[in-house]
């Protein structure tokens, strides 16, 4: 039998977690073992501790199964130290504690015995002739040895394999059997999780884009009632807060109005149902009442044709003053062709005097 | 119709207006009364399409009817206009109105005669080319006058 020292390094690769799953592979403690004594000594201490926790889950879900709750009302658990033990736990206490002084002293007596066996054993195997038969057995554990070694990688995978299997399992049924909800609140303190954590550095590492991409802000901003949102608003406060003026300053409008697609505002814009809101009866009234549209074209008419209307009398009265001095030349008559020479029907008025002009006739005195 | 008049009109008011002054206004008045015809002729049919839509066709109007028509609507017209104002739109486009040898206003029964016979004897009026006191027929039969007068009033008596 080799000592720790001599055995062969473990095969990295067989150990490999790749190879291995989630399995951890046996780690092979580089120290020297303790010595024998200590170690059947933690043994027994781990067995018994087992034991005692065994016992006392049993112990809970047994009560557990009877509808009864293991503690007393307000007792912690773990809180036996508290108060004096009495009866089957005081047995059961007390058969523990001479179990574990028994061990101890086993221990000792074993350690005792196997110093003296090595003793006795290294008398024995001194002679020649012992050590030849012990190198050959020592030769044939040694190639039992080293066949294990070899195999051992196929056999950890076998093993892997089926713990691979088997873990699932074994953890679903215990979840099934637990509620980890309550676990969480009663094991974990959140308030330190947190603390613990690195929260820039969680952001960091998160795509806000995939987030966002995968939200429904449709269905959201439809559960969202805007009218409340806007009540709430302080609006009155916080535009008394503004300042409009740097704001507008600041605003450079020339090329917020190159951005505006006009086309397409205008384009958006229903023409036809606003003007079919407009009362345009209306408004066209009053827009002829404010104009005075009448006097307005009567004004212009009337300009355009006093003008025209003065030249045709003009143009006829030279005509007529004409035609005169062709009768007056033709039938001999004096008064120079005028037909003022004849005699004045009336008296000149002036046109623009109305009845201030007078009025006569031939016969008038 | 106010028109104010130049220098060289505003002497001639109240002066006997020439032939070609009143031919003028008379053709005015004669294409009023065109018109006329034409709008009662459209009239009448209008009344008919709405009385009788289905057997609705124009009315055929003879030469005569609507000569007759015509020749009434200038009497009337006339009329009207010599009786009220003294003039009528013809005569007032070229400033001229009819007045009385006793008074400036026309009274209307020598209103009606004196469109009857400008009416008959539509050619009366040329005799104010030769007059030399450019008075036409009519106006020697009724004893009017027919004055340049730009006024919109009627001149007030002597």
């Amino acid at each position: 039998m080799g000592t720790p020292n001599e055995r062969r390094p473990v095969d990295e690769s067989a150990a490999s977690p790749e190879r291995l799953g989630k399995v951890v592979p046996l780690r092979i403690a580089a120290q020297p073992p303790p010595p024998l004594e200590q170690l059947v000594e933690q043994t027994l201490r781990i067995a018994i501790g087992m034991t005692a926790l065994a016992s006392e889950v049993l112990a809970e879900a047994v009560a557990r199964t009877l509808g009864r709750e293991p503690f007393a009302e307000g007792e912690a658990p773990g809180d036996e130290t508290a108060r004096p033990a009495s009866g089957v736990p005081l047995v059961a206490g007390a058969a523990i504690g001479v179990a574990l002084e028994g061990a101890k002293w086993g221990a000792r007596a074993a350690t005792t015995m196997v110093r003296s066996a090595e003793l006795f054993l290294s008398l024995l195997t001194s002679p020649g002739f012992v050590q030849e038969p012990l190198r050959q057995a020592g030769d044939r554990l040694g190639g039992f040895d080293a066949r294990w070694r070899e195999q051992r990688p196929r056999d950890e995978e076998a093993a892997a394999a089926f713990l691979r299997l088997l873990v699932p399992q074994v953890v679903d049924a215990a979840l099934d059997q637990i509620d980890l909800n309550e676990l969480v609140a009663e094991r974990i303190e959140l308030d330190r999780v947190i603390d613990g954590l690195d929260l820039d550095r969680v952001i960091s590492r998160l795509d806000i884009d995939a987030i966002v991409g995968r939200i429904d802000l449709d269905r959201i901003v439809e559960h969202v009632d805007v009218a409340a949102i806007v009540e709430r608003v302080p609006v009155d406060e916080i535009v008394s807060r503004l300042d409009l003026d740097a704001i507008v300053a600041s605003v450079d409008l020339d090329q917020v109005v190159r951005r505006v697609d006009v086309q397409a505002v205008a384009d958006s814009i229903d023409l036809q149902a606003i003007i079919r809101r407009l009362d345009l009866t209306a408004i066209s009234r009053d827009i002829i009442e404010e104009l005075d549209l009448t006097q307005l074209i009567q004004d212009a008419m009337g300009s355009m044709t006093n003008e025209t209307v003065g030249g045709i009398r003009v143009q006829s009265m030279n005509a007529d003053r004409a035609i005169s001095r062709l009768r007056a030349r033709v039938l001999g008559r004096g008064g120079g062709g005028e037909p003022a020479a004849t005699t004045p029907a009336v008296e000149p008025v002036d046109p623009g005097a109305g009845d201030r002009g007078s009025a006569g006739s031939e016969d008038r005195p | 119709m106010s028109v104010s008049a130049p220098p060289v009109a505003r002497v001639m008011q109240g002066q006997r207006a020439g032939v070609v002054s009143r031919f003028l206004a008379d053709a005015i008045d004669l294409l009023v009364i065109v018109a006329a015809v034409v709008g009662v002729y459209f009239a009448v049919s209008g009344a008919r399409f709405l009385l009788h839509p289905r057997q609705f066709s124009w009315p055929e109007a003879s030469a005569l009817y609507l000569s007759t028509l015509g020749w009434i609507l200038l009497i009337v017209y006339l009329t009207i206009g010599w009786a009220s104002t003294g003039r009528t739109w013809g005569k007032s486009v070229l400033g001229l109105r009819v007045v009385s040898s006793r008074d400036v206003g026309l009274p209307l029964w020598r209103a009606f005669v004196r469109a009857a016979l400008c009416a008959l004897f539509p050619i009366g009026l040329f005799w104010s080319a030769i007059s030399s006191r450019n008075g036409s027929v009519q106006d020697l039969l009724v004893r009017t006058t027919v004055v340049y007068d730009w006024g919109p009033k009627l001149p007030a008596l002597q």
